[in-house]
């Protein structure tokens, strides 16, 4: 069956917010604002309450180095050439080569007033990515720590939320009075509280978009949902991502009305993980031409909805913690610990038993053929329990395909043996290239 | 004397089966330094490290991507081979990704009874942190309670840490036995004694160790005088390695390492509270690269972690550094060329060695010797 296609306008649309967020980022000190980097994971609501800024986040800016080829480079070889390893996270390299060769794909290296993250260790480099930043430019930087509570059996204790609530929420007040101090700044505890209201909204929002994925055929495709999800994470916290989220759900449901497919056949369905490769999306594009459907992806649902009581991840009450938005600094900051400890679906920082129970759940939910996981070289917290997963699934009877390639370093890809790799796997599942 | 020490590391399954079938008692594995021992060992538990066999091996890559790092993938190894079939349960603080995938892949691949894992946050906020970890030892003690069906008691706690701290106050007079010049002990002999503590019953250790110290300064064959370095970095315990460096002519004379010195260099404060006390000891123990986060100026000397490093250095009139880590352990790895300047602000001069699985003997001691030239050039 040949289905209709059409262009995603958001597409552009997202494609357009992120040249106009780089450019943000690039005249935010001459136009007087804050200029802060972090991980895509620092809480930036917490940003918002110092005022005017722009987010430098390293992972984001790491893949749009890399998607410059001579930046690209030149850049990885600055870092392997200070000293770093060819087999730290790609990201972490393609930004540091950045840093010290002072070269941005506009113009110098973006210097930041200070770096702040919120270290979850799920990466043995996030700590270092800034520490390495602050030290080589002289800039400040305060780290938050996040308690991986590995929830094996897919329950976190009243007890640790009791005890790691007030943990986070303290920090999380250390990092204001810091933040406060060193910028001057008063800080400002209803834009706080906008923020995370806004947030929370692009959360819901971004969650009903991945359900609609349920809908066959598929109304995105994960290239496309791949570059959707930029928005979401250089602005949920601002009104412009949430508009975004709201005319985006708008454009997409009404594709599922009308019946218009990301691919005009679909002759099967899949799961796509880890991070993408993003600069050998022609990987993405071989598959399409067999009519896979890349139709979910705990990457980008990880910033979708919550995690319920149950463990399971759907629709919840943005403050049901509180029973309202927080309505003065001490309930942001005890909602925002909440939500981070209980809430936040930290997808790939979960337990392989957990994590396989919720690939097991997506393949039916999304009626999907078979699992694909992309093994990003030197993204450990990416890659942690995939294989055990993949070894649980095929014991279940779901088809998977491992492929190791790169999200940034080009050198890091054999795109001949990936290919190799999917045509033997679709030739498994009798699937054939399209005409 | 010192052969005791290194032929237990070699039979250290054997002894561990030989404990359990004398006492009766379980016996824990646990991966990583952050685990505190002392709450299995209050329930009468043989808390004993699981540590790699440094030879190939195929059984992990099924479960752990091969950028994972040796030493992770061969723990793991270790366990599906069923050379630890005689453990009745394993446990980990956490600490890396690569050592919790190891922990997590052996839960669901290797038989074993009971598994805990401890969530240690990293050292951001020192002081807050000891509450919440006392917390998490007191859930950690129920679930042993329950595995041995026996009540750990205050004075149990108090007994373990006391029996703990001898070993590590006696492990501290082997380090300061090292000042000496030439040292009275080995780098690679040195590991032997603190690497055995990992597997022993400490009990028996301390008295191994006491008579270790007693003969030391009088033993007939003490290390020939040789430039005095140090070696810094993480899961390391291939004696061969350290062997391989004294063989050209150098002694090894401290380190910073989780299979050495920072096992056991800090003490358990006083505390009323057993728990809280044991927490205080491994929040406040020199970290390690994924625990050190809580510089918030921009100067690396000021790092936790290189503070100690530093004050190592000196106290032992160091001459040079050899930083070596396990290939693909990005937390050690990315610290290496801001230690490297450290070592160069002290005109101290380092070699970086990457390690595998196995050593690469020819190679390494190439290295070795044109480090020692070089350095006996500078010295010139």
């Amino acid at each position: 069956m040949t289905y209709q296609t059409e262009p995603i306008k958001h597409f552009e649309i997202a494609k357009g917010l992120r040249e106009l967020h780089y450019q943000r980022v690039m005249t935010a000190r001459e136009q007087g604002k804050l200029l802060v980097t972090g991980g895509a994971n620092m809480l930036w609501e917490l940003m918002e309450g110092l005022g005017e800024y722009e987010a430098l986040e390293g992972e984001p800016y790491g893949a749009t180095v890399a998607h410059y080829p001579e930046l690209a480079a030149v850049t990885a070889e600055a870092t392997d050439s200070s000293g770093y390893g060819r087999d730290v996270c790609a990201y972490i390299r393609s930004y540091w080569g950045s840093m010290f060769l002072n070269r941005s794909p506009w113009g110098e290296f973006p210097k930041p007033d200070f770096a702040a993250h919120f270290y979850t260790s799920h990466c043995g480099g996030q700590e270092k990515w800034y520490r390495v930043l602050s030290e080589h430019l002289d800039v400040p930087y305060f780290v938050m720590d996040y308690p991986t509570l590995k929830p094996r059996n897919g329950v976190i204790t009243a007890k640790q939320v009791e005890r790691y609530v007030p943990y986070l929420a303290s920090q999380f007040n250390d990092f204001i009075e810091w933040a406060e101090k060193l910028t001057g700044r008063k800080y400002d505890d209803e834009k706080l509280i906008q923020a995370i209201v806004n947030k929370r909204r692009c959360q819901m929002l971004w969650g009903q978009i991945c359900e609609l994925q349920e809908t066959v055929p598929a109304p995105l495709n994960a290239r496309q949902m791949f570059n959707l999800i930029i928005p979401r994470v250089h602005w949920a916290t601002r009104k412009e991502g949430v508009d975004f989220h709201e005319t985006l759900l708008e454009e997409v449901q009404d594709r599922v009305a009308r019946g218009i497919a990301s691919l005009p056949e679909e002759k099967g369905r899949f799961i796509h993980d880890f991070v993408p490769p993003y600069v050998a999306m022609d990987i993405l594009r071989h598959l399409e031409a067999y009519g896979a459907a890349l139709v979910t992806s705990m990457y980008v649902f990880n910033w979708g909805y919550g995690i319920r009581d149950d463990r399971t991840w759907g629709p919840v009450e943005s403050f049901g913690d509180l029973g309202h938005p927080p309505r003065n600094r001490e309930e942001a900051l005890n909602h925002m610990a909440f939500w981070e400890i209980l809430r936040e679906p930290w997808l790939n920082m979960f337990s392989p038993e957990l994590k396989t129970g919720y690939y097991v759940d997506m393949v039916e939910r999304y009626k999907c053929d078979g699992v694909i996981f992309h093994i990003n070289r030197g993204e450990v917290g990416g890659v942690l329990g995939l294989l055990d997963s993949r070894y649980a699934l095929k014991q279940k009877g779901i088809p998977c395909l491992v492929y190791e390639a790169s999200a940034s370093d080009k050198r890091d890809v054999d795109i001949v043996k990936v290919v190799d790799g999917i045509d033997a796997f679709m030739e498994s599942l009798g699937m054939k290239k399209l005409a | 004397m010192l052969d005791r020490f290194r032929d237990l590391v070699s039979n250290r399954h054997q002894y561990a089966q030989e404990w359990k079938a004398k006492t009766g008692g379980k016996v824990l594995g646990y991966l990583c330094c952050y685990m505190p021992e002392e709450v299995a060992y209050a329930g009468g538990i043989l808390p004993v490290r699981i540590i790699s066999n440094n030879e190939p091996q195929e059984f992990s890559s099924v479960y752990m991507a091969s950028f994972f790092c040796p030493f992770s993938r061969d723990c793991l190894g270790e366990g599906l081979s069923g050379r630890y079939h005689y453990l009745d349960g394993i446990t980990v603080g956490h600490t890396c990704v690569q050592i919790n995938q190891t922990f997590e892949s052996w839960v669901l691949h290797v038989p074993t009874p009971y598994s805990y894992y401890i969530p240690i946050p990293g050292i951001a906020e020192a002081n807050s942190l000891k509450p919440i970890l006392a917390d998490e030892l007191a859930d950690f003690q129920g679930t042993l309670e329950e595995l041995t069906g026996k009540t750990i008691s205050g004075d149990d706690l108090q007994r373990a840490i006391d029996v703990y701290d001898t070993n590590r106050r006696l492990l501290r007079e082997i380090y300061e036995l090292r000042k000496a010049d030439p040292p009275l002990i080995s780098g690679a002999e040195t590991m032997d004694v603190v690497l055995s503590s990992m597997f022993c019953d400490k009990a028996e250790h301390n008295q191994w160790l006491e008579e270790l110290i007693r003969y030391l300064p009088q033993r007939p064959d003490p290390p020939p005088p040789g430039p005095r370095l140090m070696v810094v970095g993480g899961e390391n315990h291939d004696t061969t390695l350290l062997r391989l460096i004294e063989a050209q002519g150098a002694n090894i004379v401290v380190d910073d390492l989780c299979m050495g010195s920072r096992y056991f260099w800090n003490l358990t404060p006083p505390d009323s509270n057993p728990l809280m006390a044991i927490a205080s000891r491994y929040v406040d123990k020199p970290s390690c690269p994924v625990k050190d986060i809580g510089n918030k100026g921009t100067d690396p000397t000021q790092r936790p972690r290189y503070r100690h490093i530093i004050k190592l250095a000196q106290d032992y009139k160091v001459q040079g550094a050899f930083l070596v880590y396990q290939k693909f352990c990005h937390p050690q790895e990315l610290d290496i060329p801001s230690l490297k300047k450290i070592f160069d602000q002290l005109n101290l001069p380092t070699c970086v060695l990457e390690l595998d699985t196995t050593l690469a003997e020819g190679p390494t001691k190439t290295r070795a010797q044109a480090f020692l030239e070089m350095m006996e050039l500078e010295v010139v």
